[in-house]
């Protein structure tokens, strides 16, 4: 059964668009992730228009982030102050992103830059994720545990505008956490992802948040963030495919509560590592497409 | 103001004209009458408006029609979709990665261009009265801008992509052998528009040839428009995207709360 998409101005078959659905949001049920950045580039790959593949994910993300958030909140694990702090970076961040889009697009180089952006920053996460898990896996097998500090002091502490966020127990510039998210929001706007897969270690390393409280803070924060893109593409260059958006959140909404409840058979670090090679895999596959001679140098597209 | 004088002038000429004008009204009239007569070429579509809506995977329609022909007489039909600006890139190998690097801005192109004929082009008619009849993308008027400085790359190379980039689309096409006639008088093809057509008015012409001339024509036409769910999302988000932008995270945010509320977490 065919469905033609009226943004995309695609016609594709549906089961093939809530599958797709299905499986990214199993994958994201399992591993605790937005799924934007698989999801993103199967969409390209399927043949949608690279500008409709990434404001209408956006739009997704909103729906799945907001489902994610209320079960933390429940918990009482979003630092919603830190959360504000991160949401004003991210919304200048993403503004900036859609602005930079629309220009990139303009001069035929969009899908370059989405497709480098992809290889680095997935290639860089994927890597330390996969080295953090190995040697989670090696200590906890060699039976070495030693107490970790609550977080490192650096450079980044002698920033001005300090802020006490309680609920992350820190004190800390609020610059620091401002201006990481304006430059995942960049990236959210340009690469079509809710940017939890940068957001999340970078709280816990660079911000040094507690770890509880990490996911349901980053997820608040990608709503308004993703909203923001959603909003701004339609606007600016009516790319959010409505239609798109809502099938592929079906199935992903079913898959996600299926890979929660397969999450459990697994340990952390065993969860970790399987996504570092799912993301490295994902890297190394776009990253192919830039270095393979193209079939055909010449592409051509219709403006209007 | 019009002088007097000068507005005289002014109606004699329009009157001259006028008088021009009906004169060859009616010798065209008398004109096409005879030739409708001596050549008949009647052409019809089993469907003329298409319609996008969300179930639309591409459109199959008949073309059918009748001639005053013999044996051996040819037919040549081409369609062609509305007049699309469209840019062709090429990629260039720049420090291992593949970039695009020149571009041509063509103002021009039909987005949709098929050619159905009886037999091959070549043994239908001469390459100059299929030029002066404008049949074949390869006589089509492309206006364009160049990126770069033309001489760095031939003109001819960009066309060559073009149309190559079109036939892997499945927009243009010739369909050699594809028509069929019936004893001399009636004739059908098969047109298949593919699921990425362009909507606007695509132009049906219908030529009958004999011995490499022609001596009928036809013109008709299919509209294709989206229509249905697909059109009211497709217009809402072009005229009030502001109000689309707003319902599409609305949407979300209501769709991701029912999630939540339908699977509670463990």
């Amino acid at each position: 059964m065919y469905i033609y998409f009226p943004i995309a101005e695609i016609s594709i078959n549906l089961f093939i668009i809530i599958g797709l659905g299905g499986f990214i949001g199993f994958l994201s049920g399992l591993f605790g992730v937005g799924g934007g950045f698989l999801m993103t580039p199967l969409l390209i790959f399927l043949g949608i228009p690279a500008p409709v593949a990434v404001a209408t994910e956006a739009n997704q993300i909103v729906a799945s982030s907001v489902s994610g958030v209320i079960a933390h909140w429940r918990r009482n694990n979003v630092d919603f102050k830190m959360g504000t702090v991160l949401l004003l970076g991210g919304l200048v961040g993403s503004s900036l992103g859609v602005l930079l889009f629309a220009l990139l697009e303009k001069i035929g180089q969009l899908d370059l830059v989405i497709k480098l952006s992809y290889v680095f920053f997935l290639g860089i996460i994927g890597i330390l994720m996969l080295w953090e898990s190995i040697q989670t896996y090696v200590r906890y097998h060699k039976k070495e545990f030693y107490r970790r500090k609550l977080h490192d002091h650096n450079w980044l502490h002698g920033l001005p505008l300090k802020m006490r966020f309680r609920r992350s127990k820190l004190y800390i510039s609020a610059l620091v956490p401002f201006s990481l998210a304006a430059f995942v929001g960049v990236l959210s706007a340009i690469m079509g992802v809710g940017g939890g897969f940068i957001m999340v270690p970078a709280m816990i390393y660079l911000l040094g948040m507690p770890t509880s409280v990490v996911i349901g803070t980053s997820l608040f924060q990608i709503i308004f963030v993703t909203a923001n893109v959603t909003l701004l593409q339609s606007v600016q260059t009516q790319t959010v495919d409505f239609l798109l958006a809502g099938t592929l959140l079906f199935g992903a909404v079913i898959g996600a509560q299926i890979g929660t409840r397969f999450s459990g058979m697994l340990r952390g670090e065993q969860l970790r590592g399987l996504l570092a090679l799912v993301v490295i895999l994902v890297s190394i596959r776009i990253g192919f497409e830039l270095i393979a001679m193209p079939i055909d140098l010449f592409s051509t597209e219709i403006i209007k | 103001m019009i002088k007097p004088l000068e507005w005289l002038e002014y109606s004699i000429k329009n009157r001259l004209i006028l008088l021009l004008f009906s004169m060859l009204a009616t010798y065209s009239f008398n004109f096409s009458q005879s030739y409708a007569q001596s050549n008949a070429l009647v052409a019809d579509l089993s469907k003329s408006n298409i319609s996008i809506n969300t179930d639309f995977n591409g459109a199959s329609l008949l073309l059918f029609g009748s001639i005053a022909g013999q044996e051996g007489d040819d037919i040549i039909v081409i369609i062609s979709g509305p007049s699309s600006e469209v840019i062709t890139r090429k990629k260039s190998k720049i420090t291992g990665i593949w970039v695009n690097s020149k571009s041509i801005k063509w103002k021009n192109v039909p987005s949709f261009y098929q050619i159905f004929t009886t037999n091959p082009l070549s043994e239908i008619a001469s390459r100059d009265v299929l030029r002066d009849l404008a049949v074949g993308t390869e006589y089509l008027d492309l206006k364009y801008e160049m990126s770069e400085n033309i001489e760095t790359y031939p003109y001819s190379k960009w066309v060559g992509a073009l149309e190559r980039n079109m036939r892997s689309a499945s927009l243009w096409n010739t369909n050699e052998k594809t028509i069929q006639v019936i004893r001399g008088a009636l004739f059908r093809t098969q047109v298949a528009l593919p699921a990425n057509i362009t909507t606007g008015d695509y132009q049906v012409r219908i030529i009958h040839f004999r011995n490499g001339r022609v001596i009928a024509e036809d013109i008709t036409a299919i509209a294709v428009k989206k229509a249905g769910f697909s059109a009211i999302i497709y217009r809402l988000a072009h005229e009030y995207s502001i109000f689309y932008g707003i319902f599409a995270v609305a949407f979300a945010v209501f769709a991701g709360w029912l999630a939540a509320a339908i699977f509670p977490k463990p």
